[in-house]
């Protein structure tokens, strides 16, 4: 073949793909009457469901009914009527202490406890799920996978990147390779932005303040900026956010929106204080003492007779052990045995202190208590040892 | 030219200018400077070839692995923040070690079946046993023991897929614990 007969052929070919391209990428929203689903999208929904059915086996997702219950009322709230007459949407949680949220094309849209625990009201929660929803109304994936595919190099890269970020590779290879798009690196910025418009007509039509909406992104970022900690996902990405903010700012600025919206705060922290215990308890596991802090000071305004969350704040400045933190220890473990006096692991962490302060009389007290109430502990052997050492010195 | 490359990379391989990255464990007690212990490995055993850590497998380190690392309290673990300290309680130092594999956020499901106390050559130490699951839902369960010296933490870590392997090569497992001393 020579050059020129080639160069003939190509010409066609290149445009039967950009057409093709160009078709395949401008499709109807689930919310159009034009709606029609194509046949790539039912082999989507079975990678979909494969990879839901993963995340369902390793239990990383939490089971609340009361949480899933009010997630779904809220998500059914903002999303439009000519939607849910055609996509089952449904909340899930996971338990992650990182800030982050995704949807699946299939109509299901995960939230991780770490995002719930920071938000502040339920307008906020009203601006997430509505961008994540818009997502799937406006079937970004399936755009996405197409643009990309014209673009193979493109996909390469994204792989690579993903590989390079701290976490990720791990984070990723457990997600499946569609919930890694849609939860680490987001769509293009132009989805994005398209799901930041839907998201935020939907969360106003519903009757939520919309001046809530940009605010979520600025108290996610001074979040972040407080704890100077870099997180691996979409929303917990600066530049991602800050994106957000941007976007929500001009929304604003477009329209004389009035004030005085639906923003529900208490209601909010009632309903997620499963999650912020959650976020507070993998907090403390990771040694990130000052969020876990900040998480079960919040919650014990939402209960503040909690017993658990005393002892779990009392194990922060335990484990921490800086400057008036030992003082601060003994204050919640001790009111943490008031309001449970049968909570065993509170002494433990009582005999502990006690023990390294060398008050042998209130360690051995302390110490007994544990084994009183927890007689089968696992680290039974554990304190009856100390309990020796502490009788023989 | 392809058949330059290949007998360079022999010769070097024979002359160990080269590290292949498996070895068949030694017959002797084995020293590994790096984490500062001897210990007899069991036989027909691979050990890696790795420096920072001390890791041995029989049929590839998905279906087992024994690692024998030493952490220097000044350093970060993998998946918390917490630190070792000078003088901590073997039961303190488990939970440390427990809460950096339970934050790892490939391992779910993490739970820790026992909690006992220990002794490794003549030291104080503990021994705990664990379950999580990989990402595919595969059950895995582990043994650690750990103990400090000074400022180091040893830890010696077993893992296996709970079906057939664990069980199979615990006693292993156990042998070369009580086989291990420090160098120094």
């Amino acid at each position: 073949m020579t050059p020129r007969i080639r160069f003939a052929l190509l010409i066609p070919l290149l445009a039967f793909l950009g057409l093709a391209g160009c078709a395949s990428t401008n499709l109807q929203p689930v919310t159009s009457s034009d709606y029609q689903p194509v046949a790539e999208e039912h082999r989507i929904h079975r990678v979909c469901e494969q990879e839901q059915q993963q995340l369902a086996d390793s239990e990383m997702v939490y089971h609340n009914q009361k949480l899933s219950d009010y997630l779904n009322r809220v998500a059914l709230r903002v999303l439009p009527d000519e939607a849910q007459s055609r996509i089952a949407i449904e909340i899930l949680v996971i338990n992650n202490p990182y800030s982050n949220a995704f949807a699946y094309p299939n109509a299901k849209v995960y939230v991780h406890t770490g995002i719930l625990a920071r938000m502040e009201n339920e307008a906020q929660l009203a601006t997430l799920l509505g961008h994540e929803m818009a997502h799937v109304t406006h079937r970004h994936l399936l755009r996405e996978r197409r643009h990309l595919r014209n673009k193979a190099a493109g996909l390469a890269s994204f792989k690579a990147t993903l590989g390079s970020v701290p976490l990720v590779g791990e984070l990723s290879s457990a997600l499946g390779e569609l919930g890694t798009m849609a939860s680490v690196s987001g769509y293009s910025r132009d989805l994005e932005t398209e799901a930041d418009n839907i998201g935020f007509e939907w969360m106003v039509a519903a009757g939520y303040d919309p001046y809530e909406s940009p605010k979520l992104f600025t108290h996610l970022m001074a979040e972040m900026e407080a704890e100077a900690q870099a997180e691996p996902f979409f929303f917990g990405s600066h530049p991602k956010l800050a994106d957000r903010q941007s976007n929500y700012q001009s929304l604003l600025a477009a329209g004389a929106y009035p004030r005085g919206g639906t923003v529900k705060r208490e209601i909010y922290a009632k309903a997620v204080a499963p999650a912020i215990y959650e976020t507070a308890r993998l907090d403390l596991k990771a040694g990130r003492y000052a969020k876990a802090e900040k998480g079960l000071k919040r919650y014990m305004q939402i209960y503040p007779r909690s017993g658990r969350a005393h002892y779990l704040l009392g194990e922060v400045y335990r484990q921490r052990n800086d400057g008036n933190d030992i003082h601060n220890a003994l204050k919640y473990l001790s009111r943490a045995t008031k309001l449970n006096r049968k909570h065993a692991e509170v002494y433990r962490s009582i005999g502990i202190v006690y023990m390294n302060q060398q008050d042998k009389q209130a360690a051995r007290r302390a110490f007994r208590s544990y084994l009183k109430w927890a007689p089968q502990a696992m680290d039974r052997e554990f304190i009856l040892d100390y309990i020796r050492q502490l009788e023989q010195e | 030219m392809r058949k330059v490359f290949i007998g360079i990379a022999t010769i070097l391989l024979l002359t160990g200018c080269i590290k292949r990255p498996w070895n068949p464990t030694p017959t002797t007690e084995h020293a590994a400077a790096s984490q500062n212990v001897r210990l007899h490995l069991p036989d027909g055993w691979m050990l890696s070839s790795r420096e920072d850590i001390l890791l041995v497998t029989r049929d590839g380190v998905l279906l087992q692995n024994v690692i024998v690392a030493a952490v220097h309290v000044d350093e970060e673990l993998k998946y918390t923040h917490k630190r070792f300290k000078p003088g901590m309680q073997p039961l303190e130092q488990a939970g440390v070690i427990l809460d950096n594999m339970a934050s790892n956020p490939n391992r779910f499901a993490f739970k820790v079946q026992s909690k006992k106390p220990a002794r490794i050559a003549g030291r104080k130490a503990f021994r705990t046993e664990v379950a999580f699951k990989d990402k595919d839902g595969l059950q895995y369960r582990g043994i650690l023991y750990g103990f400090m010296q000074n400022e180091w933490f040893y830890l010696v870590r077993y893992v296996a897929p709970e079906r057939h392997y664990f069980a199979r090569d615990k006693a292993a497992f156990e042998t070369i614990v009580r086989s291990m001393r420090l160098m120094v």
